[in-house]
């Protein structure tokens, strides 16, 4: 819990200071780029999204996430949310399967290609439609 | 006399520092070295990690690749980027095989090199195993850049490697130069060469007095260097050229916000680890080794992350010296790591002292 109110304030400070340096002439400061001296340059965004029932409208949980390009594979919460950060800028094909057979109703896979660009932040939600 | 901040600088660095507070409590990690090899193809003159020729037993890459899938199984999808450096990594036969382990693993990796290794087919080689970033080393004009490298071919092959790379649009490329005594005039003359390859990241850092640097005196720099190198990146940095920022380490006074990307923050041990040639685990290589926090031979690096890390956490006991009386300690918590002389517990080099030391000077001249 002191874990994701630290997560919630550090979000909330990068869009403050992202808003400060633009009033204060400091635009182009970057907070999710690293680099350390002697290393390379590491660009990163986040891609999120909620995945909800096409026909009811409702979120659903234990949805899988895969992306592709990255071997990543994670599940949809509670609330049908899901989240990758510190991706590297580039073309993603992200593809949301129902794997859990019946549980929480059977939907069809879905497949999105979505484009990456330092500091993004992609939204990419899916609404799955019922077997 | 301290040159005072602006109220804007100091109310932005007050808001960073909140955000440095709560990324030093999270401490992920994000950022991962492998000192792949001490070895090097070079004895460059201004080399920080005393790195040469002699034979340095390096560690099998499977050892490597263990300990990330440990990571993996701890981290889940938020893998670090893992970041081969040296010596000369691509001295090593095997950074593909490794690079490729890990890419399937889901990591993105990137080498920092000094180009003289890097033809057409290592490079295709490397980013057929999933290289996504590349730092190449240019330190000056032909002239310099191969004295310093102590070798004559080094230029000619560096920026070979630099065309190549430059022309690659799926990697992050970007150009890094130390800046020493002796290149100092040549920025302009580097930053045409630059722009005319259409390479679009460049790095300049000054040279620190560790390693083999510390000893060649005729290549330290001074404030007045210091403030030409930011002065030129201010300046380049509105010709929007080509993307140029001051390195990480230092805290600079009025010129945050006007060189880097990013206020000062070292990321040293709260989001950057390394795996060191011998197995043992530390923040940023050029960093004392007497901060070393294990090894890898005798636990697990994700431990050692999760339960080390203690003095670069807390910096407290770097307020020694003249960082007592300093009124921007709070905004550089005692300068880069990788800038202090641990058993001493003292700073090397304050940036910001260099800069205000030459204004000082200027004054009491007119």
């Amino acid at each position: 819990m002191k874990n994701r109110i630290i997560r919630v304030k550090d979000y909330l400070l990068r869009k403050i200071l992202k808003i400060a340096g633009l009033t204060f002439g400091f635009g182009s400061i970057s907070l999710m780029t690293m680099c350390a001296k002697y290393g390379v340059i590491v660009d990163t965004g986040t891609i999120k999204g909620k995945v909800t029932s096409s026909q009811t409208g409702e979120t659903i949980k234990n949805i899988e996430i895969n992306i592709k390009e990255n071997a990543i594979v994670l599940r949809t919460d509670d609330n049908g949310n899901y989240v990758v950060e510190y991706l590297q800028p580039k073309q993603y094909t992200v593809e949301a399967k129902d794997t859990d057979g019946t549980n929480n109703g059977e939907f069809q896979n879905s497949v999105k290609t979505v484009e990456l660009k330092p500091d993004d932040l992609i939204n990419c939600d899916f609404a799955l439609d019922p077997k | 006399m301290q040159d005072e901040l602006n109220f804007q600088k100091k109310l932005s660095l007050r808001l960073f520092g909140l955000y440095k507070n709560t990324q030093t409590q999270l401490h992920d990690l994000k950022y991962l070295f492998w000192e792949s090899t001490l070895n090097c193809n070079f004895s460059c003159l201004h080399c920080g990690s005393n790195c040469g020729t002699e034979n340095s037993k390096d560690l099998p890459y499977q050892l490597i690749v263990n300990e990330l899938i440990k990571v993996k199984n701890v981290l889940g999808n938020k893998l670090p980027h893992i970041v081969i450096t040296g010596g000369e990594p691509l001295i090593r036969k095997d950074i593909e095989v490794f690079g490729s382990e890990i890419s399937k693993l889901g990591y993105n990796w990137g080498i920092v090199t000094n180009g003289f290794l890097l033809n057409y087919e290592r490079f295709n080689s490397l980013t057929g195993c999933g290289l996504t970033a590349l730092t190449i080393s240019l330190d000056g004009l032909k002239d310099s850049h191969n004295w310093l490298r102590n070798n004559v071919l080094s230029f000619d092959r560096t920026i070979s490697a630099i065309n190549l790379a430059a022309k690659n649009e799926h990697i992050t490329f970007d150009v890094a130069t130390c800046i020493t005594a002796k290149n100092i005039n040549e920025l302009d003359e580097i930053y045409n060469l630059l722009v005319g390859l259409k390479v679009k990241n460049w790095r300049l850092f000054t040279i620190d007095p560790i390693g083999r640097a510390g000893k060649h005196n005729e290549l330290n720099i001074n404030g007045a260097v210091l403030i030409r190198t930011l002065n030129f990146i201010k300046n380049a940095k509105k010709r929007k050229e080509i993307n140029i920022n001051y390195g990480c380490d230092g805290f600079l006074g009025n010129y945050e916000g006007a060189v880097r990307d990013e206020f000062y923050f070292c990321k040293a041990g709260i989001n950057i680890a390394s795996i060191l040639h011998d197995g043992s685990v530390c923040a940023c290589p050029n960093i004392s080794r007497k901060l070393i926090q294990g090894n890898i031979l005798q636990e697990s690096l994700i431990d050692i992350w999760n339960t080390g890390y203690h003095p670069f956490r807390d910096r407290a006991w770097t307020k020694t010296g003249q960082c007592v009386a300093c009124r921007n300690y709070k905004y550089c918590l005692g300068n880069g790591l990788c800038l202090r002389d641990i058993e001493n517990n003292r700073v090397m080099r304050c940036h910001s002292k260099m800069i205000d030391n030459v204004k000082i000077n200027i004054t009491s001249k007119l």
